[in-house]
């Protein structure tokens, strides 16, 4: 685990997050070229990725059901698949085969990296230690080492 | 006194030099959207329909298209396909010998007296007298065809003459501009805000129901909502918000249609969720995010194979014909 300068137990943080660009086409021709390239990546730890799908002008179920099989992959390793800066026609596409609600979209890729590594707001008070967003008080931590 | 009329469809590149692409897309699929059938009927069929009920003479629908299968026509009802609509539009005119002609490019749909605008003509003594509203002119002019020059030209330069007397009409307009207007004269339809009525038996409070509509069990249809003829409507699916679907298409197990319209001869996928958007074949238009997609999963969206009710006028129109087929001399093929 990282401990960041001021003390707090990042929990999230657990390498990089990596950003790819969807296809203009992300249909059955340019699927598998595209699962060949984000393969790799979703053997990992942990995987955290952002998919940037800005270029995305047309999509058809071959290429919602990749989608739906790398969140599966990204989720079992404990990591995740979020989407980004979804085109009006990939806004479309996911809508009308119901599986825009499955996925964290972002208007940016950025804000979809950010999300990878913000602390949710009520997870630990920002004065307490770093060990308290895992054993709670000193008590706890003396007992578990 | 004898009135004649025609109505001219299209042409498809009128007026407006920056047409959406939805629209111009919908407008080379069915020639106008006034050909484009919804609740039932075309625009087209519908003015016919009321021209034939006023008792007008003759009546002859001009369009810059070829009507596709059987051309119909009772005898006071003749369809010419020209590359040249005006042209043709005054020959025609001319060719009634009428005292007055109605001449009416689809285009708007409204729903206007003819009676009271025949009669206005005569008393404003005007060659040409042109319907308007608070948003502008209308295509829809009387003229006395003796005192206008049977020359195209001419006759074209009389309709758009500002020395033409105005009709305000009074009564339903829509400009059938874009697909969001189609929907709504859907949604005017349903609500009885219009005459444009949805065709068929009202089965529900809200509900209308075409000749051969199948829905199973458990489907769910909210009013307001029509189905079309022979459509089918698959188990668990919702129809809803002010949905029509229309003839020979075919809604696929648990999808949902909400504000949406689904034309003629279109198969829907099934587990889909149709919102706030027009489906044609394998094209679809969503109003929501202003996109036209063209899907070629067949799996998702696909056109099916066209019924014969698909001539680009409406079955109750045929339905209440005399058809004979009529051959058409070197009908030009319609634009692509």
């Amino acid at each position: 685990m990282h401990i960041n300068s001021k003390g707090v137990n990042n929990m999230l943080t657990s390498g990089p997050v990596v950003v790819m660009q969807v296809p203009e086409q992300f249909n059955a021709g340019a699927v598998q070229s595209f699962m060949e390239e984000l393969g790799p990546l979703l053997d990992s730890n942990r995987p955290r990725i952002v998919l940037d799908f800005s270029q995305v002008r047309s999509m058809d179920s071959v290429g919602v059901e990749a989608l739906l099989q790398c969140l599966e992959e990204a989720l079992k390793r404990d990591g995740d698949l979020k989407l980004a800066a979804l085109s009006p026609e990939a806004e479309v596409i996911l809508e009308l085969m119901r599986v825009a609600r499955v996925f964290e979209a972002f208007q940016t890729s950025e804000e979809a990296v950010r999300s990878f590594n913000a602390i949710p707001v009520d997870a630990a008070p920002q004065d307490a230690p770093w060990y308290s967003a895992v054993f709670g008080d000193l008590g706890a931590l003396k007992q578990a080492s | 006194m004898t009135v004649g009329a025609v109505v001219i469809v299209g042409p498809s590149d009128w007026g407006n030099a920056s047409i959406e692409l939805s629209t111009a897309k919908l407008q080379l699929r069915y020639g106008s959207l006034a050909c484009m059938e919804v609740l039932g009927r075309t625009v087209l069929g519908r003015t016919i329909e009321e021209l034939v009920r006023g008792k007008v003479d003759s009546i002859a629908v001009v369009a810059d298209f070829s009507f596709s299968s059987a051309v119909m026509g009772e005898d006071n009802v003749g369809f010419s396909a020209s590359q040249d609509v005006w042209r043709t539009a005054s020959e025609k005119a001319v060719s009634f010998n009428a005292d007055a002609v109605l001449l009416i490019r689809l285009g708007a749909y409204l729903e206007f007296d003819a009676a009271d605008m025949l009669q206005f003509h005569g008393v404003q003594g005007k060659p040409v007298t042109r319907a308007c509203n608070d948003d502008g002119w209308l295509d829809v002019w009387v003229i006395d065809p003796k005192r206008v020059d049977g020359d195209h030209n001419s006759l074209w330069s009389s309709l758009q003459s500002t020395a033409a007397a105005s009709y305000v009409v009074s009564g339903y307009v829509n400009r059938l501009e874009s697909p969001r207007d189609i929907r709504r004269l859907i949604a005017d339809g349903f609500a009885a805000r219009c005459a444009f009525r949805p065709q068929g038996s009202e089965v529900k409070p809200g509900i209308w129901m075409a000749p051969g509509a199948q829905v199973e069990r458990g489907a769910r249809i909210v009013a307001p909502a029509f189905i079309g003829r022979t459509s089918k409507i698959a188990d668990q699916c919702l129809i809803t918000r002010g949905s029509n679907i229309e003839s020979n298409s075919q809604v696929d197990y648990g999808t949902v249609i909400e504000d949406s319209t689904v034309l003629s001869n279109t198969y829907v996928g099934i587990g889909l969720d149709l919102s706030h958007s027009i489906v044609d074949g394998d094209n679809l238009l969503n109003l929501q995010h202003g996109v036209m997609l063209h899907i070629s999963d067949p799996v998702v969206l696909r056109q099916m194979r066209e019924s014969r009710a698909r001539s680009g006028i409406d079955g109750s129109f045929l339905a209440n014909l005399d058809v004979r087929n009529m051959a058409m001399p070197s009908v030009p093929e319609k634009r692509q």
